[in-house]
């Protein structure tokens, strides 16, 4: 697995570092400063959007569903980093192999906190959405692909983090359906304030 | 916050981009969703023309000409989290705002008390200044 692992690894990192402008293009898709906000502006976007009230509740509820989804794979990332040994980053393991075309973090490597976080927006959304969780998934696999391209991440690491996830959209789908008359409470109340 | 990245200079053009980038995308909703209280423009095509030019300009200023080097450690996610939403929340405020000021004099006649419970959906009749101030004025109650 590790071996399938780092052999994948390699195939998507030798491609970076040859042409300047696509590592450019890639650094800044995959950077935490251009479709992580894409994709919460997006996400303010269908907060408002809606043909008609029911419509737009719907997308209400798929917006916080999303969040709350970014926010438990976070902490299930978090959680994950404190009980799993320190697994390397690539440009650590492979010093004189990788090609890094990005600033090299410190946490461990296993699981992506990035692809976790992006795909809990994707996934938090589909719920309620399937199609704009297709949508917010194009973005989420930019991200995903971009992290191994730029040696900071191992295709398993991707899988890890898509996987808490995916977990953690299944946690927060249920806690929404057993709390869902505190949640129709907040919107109502967000409502009277033109806010929802 | 030394050095560039993490920096307050930093963290202020950040906050801009979001800032900017979310007013141009609620001009873009108000077109799309005809929001007349919210929106800047009376016509759709303008509101659409600009929220995809200011959010293409704020896109490539941040990230072609404020310096930013992506290859040094930018903002820990907590911190850009909360500038993020404080971001999100000052360009609501600011559109609230504007939109209040701009369409003023929306006519609030007797077809804008159908929307009054339908929260958003009010805004498609009357500016969020209307809307709120008629809440108030009753009470709090609708």
């Amino acid at each position: 697995m590790t071996h399938a692992d780092q052999t994948v690894f390699f195939w998507i990192n030798d491609m970076a570092g040859h042409v300047s402008w696509i590592d450019d293009i890639i650094r800044t898709l995959s950077c935490d400063l251009f479709l992580p906000v894409v994709m919460i502006i997006a996400l303010t976007a269908v907060w408002f959007s809606g043909r008609n009230i029911e419509d737009r509740t719907r997308n209400q509820y798929g917006v916080i569903c999303s969040l709350a989804s970014m926010g438990i794979a976070n902490l299930l990332v978090f959680i994950c980093n404190a009980i799993l040994p320190d697994q390397l980053r690539p440009f650590e393991a492979f010093p004189d192999r990788v090609n890094l075309i990005f600033y090299p973090p410190t946490d461990p490597s296993f699981p992506s906190n990035a692809a976790a976080a992006s795909f809990g927006l994707a996934a938090g959304i589909w719920v309620y959405n399937h199609k704009l969780g297709y949508i917010l998934s194009i973005p989420a696999l930019i991200i995903s692909f971009g992290r191994v391209y730029m040696g900071v991440h191992y295709p398993l690491d991707i899988l890890g983090g898509f996987a808490l996830a995916i977990l953690a959209t299944g946690i927060v789908a249920v806690a929404m359906k057993l709390g869902k008359p505190g949640i129709e409470w907040i919107l109502r109340m967000m409502r009277r304030f033109y806010l929802a | 916050m030394d050095g560039y990245v993490g920096s307050w200079s930093f963290v202020a053009e950040y906050c801009i981009y979001v800032f900017i980038a979310v007013i141009g995308m609620m001009q873009i909703i108000a077109a799309r969703w005809e929001l007349r209280g919210i929106t800047f423009f009376r016509s759709k095509k303008w509101g659409y023309a600009f929220g995809a030019v200011i959010i293409a300009s704020v896109f490539t200023w941040f990230f072609g000409f404020t310096g930013l080097n992506l290859k040094e450690p930018t903002f820990d996610t907590p911190p850009q989290l909360l500038w993020l939403a404080v971001s999100v929340a000052l360009a609501l405020l600011v559109t609230f705002v504007i939109s209040s000021i701009v369409n003023r004099r929306l006519n609030t006649d007797a077809d804008s008390d159908k929307a009054q419970d339908d929260g958003i959906e009010a805004l498609k009749l009357k500016t969020y200044w209307q809307s709120i101030s008629r809440f108030f004025n009753k009470g709090g109650s609708r």
